[in-house]
């Protein structure tokens, strides 16, 4: 159904209200697996995150062809296990940056605001690190 | 199901292999950089040998390239480094030849690269008007981006097409040495970049060097950002670019869209007014 300014039958509003619903059930499962599904049962790293598909070929696709698709994902899946894996091994270093990037923005130096300016957080402004891996690939 | 975050990576720990799909001809050594495994649109770094050569015809998906070494002659002209094409499905290209060897990275948006041979475009319904050709040295000028909030004096980018409609893009960027950007930053679209030179740092990835690509699906955070000695590369976005800064490199992707409804039900709010965001909505 189209989104537009003058929805007016009580039809239309509880179609959309069920639509909306539906899609903040699916928000809230989301939010609840994410962090949960960051590897599988065999403890490979799983993506969660892909960008937008515009799906499958408009014509028939050689059977030639779909092989070499699914060779170059497997390829694709292997690459992305050991970048999940290296930058899991850079987490020490990564968790010094961090103190450094929080020790910056609360000096002189300041948060980038907007171009060239900056402003200088609050110490009492810097987020708590949430009890969770941090995740950075995704 | 699309292509996944595949960050950081470089061309160099990838495997070259000898392009071999219907259509093409021998010639062409290639290192897959991503791939939507629906359908096998793809970025590769490519090489085409001197001498190679491809008859005239055109590609049913949509594809960009851009030239990083070499020269490419179509249809009789010349094409040096730094030309970029953006190539309309089913756009018929004339004869190609590399004599002297090439290398380029090219994007295949809609599916696998294929290769029809043809003596006009696909049919009338070719977007002709949207093919794009343009030597990024000679024609185009280096500007501060316009992204608002705006990245950190030191980054100038050159847009080679836009489409207006989406605000997709794909362009060039350059970070001068000793930039440094101190705060998260994350987008409502697809953000995919090359090194064709120079290195750069960010807290969550680390070092990327010459040859470093990511392929970043929307909503992840990145930075700060730090660029030593100098960064030259080349990026697309699949729709408009808003830079979200915050100082929270914690959040996942998940938690940094929610954040987003907030902002735009204040930047925009008749916009999701209308539109009946909830705070708990996103609607791609």
């Amino acid at each position: 159904m189209s989104k537009r300014p003058n929805i007016a039958s009580d039809h239309e509003k509880a179609v959309e209200a069920e639509i909306q619903a539906a899609r903040q059930e699916r928000d809230r499962e989301m939010r609840q697996t994410m962090d949960a599904a960051s590897t599988s049962a065999s403890g490979e790293a799983v993506p969660f995150i892909r960008s937008f598909s515009r799906g499958p070929a408009a014509h028939d696709v050689p059977a030639e062809v779909q092989a070499w698709i699914e060779e170059e994902d497997r390829i694709q899946m292997e690459h992305y296990q050991r970048i999940y894996r290296e930058t899991e091994e850079l987490a020490p270093l990564r968790d010094r940056w961090v103190e450094e990037f929080f020790e910056r923005i609360t000096g002189p130096r300041g948060y980038s605001v907007h171009a060239g300016t900056r402003r200088t957080i609050a110490k009492e402004e810097i987020p708590e690190r949430p009890d969770r891996p941090w995740r950075v690939v995704w | 199901m699309g292509r996944p975050h595949i960050e950081p990576l470089v061309d160099r720990d990838v495997e070259a292999k000898t392009l071999s799909l219907p259509g093409w001809s021998s010639g062409i050594t290639y290192r897959t950089l991503s791939l939507d495994p629906v359908n096998g649109s793809c970025t590769q770094v490519v090489e085409m040998v001197a001498g190679f050569e491809q008859e005239a015809g055109f590609s049913r998906s949509e594809w960009e390239l851009f030239i990083l070494d070499g020269s490419l002659t179509i249809d009789g002209i010349t094409y040096t480094k730094d030309h970029y094409f953006f190539i309309p499905a089913g756009y018929r290209l004339g004869n190609i030849s590399a004599p002297l060897g090439c290398r380029a990275i090219w994007f295949f948006n809609d599916h696998y690269p294929d290769w029809v041979k043809a003596t006009d475009h696909r049919d009338d319904d070719v977007a002709t008007g949207d093919f794009v050709s343009v030597n990024s040295c000679d024609e185009v000028r280096w500007v501060v981006p316009s992204f608002f909030p705006q990245t950190e004096p030191g980054v100038f980018i050159k847009i080679l097409r836009l489409e207006e409609a989406s605000g997709a893009f794909t362009g060039l960027y350059i970070m001068v040495p000793g930039f440094w950007q101190d705060n998260v930053s994350y987008h409502d679209c697809m953000e995919e970049s090359y090194h064709i030179w120079g290195e750069s740092w960010m807290m969550q990835f680390g070092y990327l060097p010459t040859g470093g690509y990511f392929y970043r699906p929307p909503y992840i955070g990145h930075g700060p950002f730090q660029c030593e000695y100098g960064t030259y590369a080349i990026f697309r976005t699949d729709s408009w670019l808003v830079n979200h800064f915050n100082w929270n490199p914690f959040m996942n992707p998940d938690e940094n869209r929610i954040r987003v409804i907030d902002k735009v039900r204040l930047r925009q709010p008749l916009l999701t007014d209308w539109t009946f965001l909830s705070k708990d909505e996103f609607v791609p």
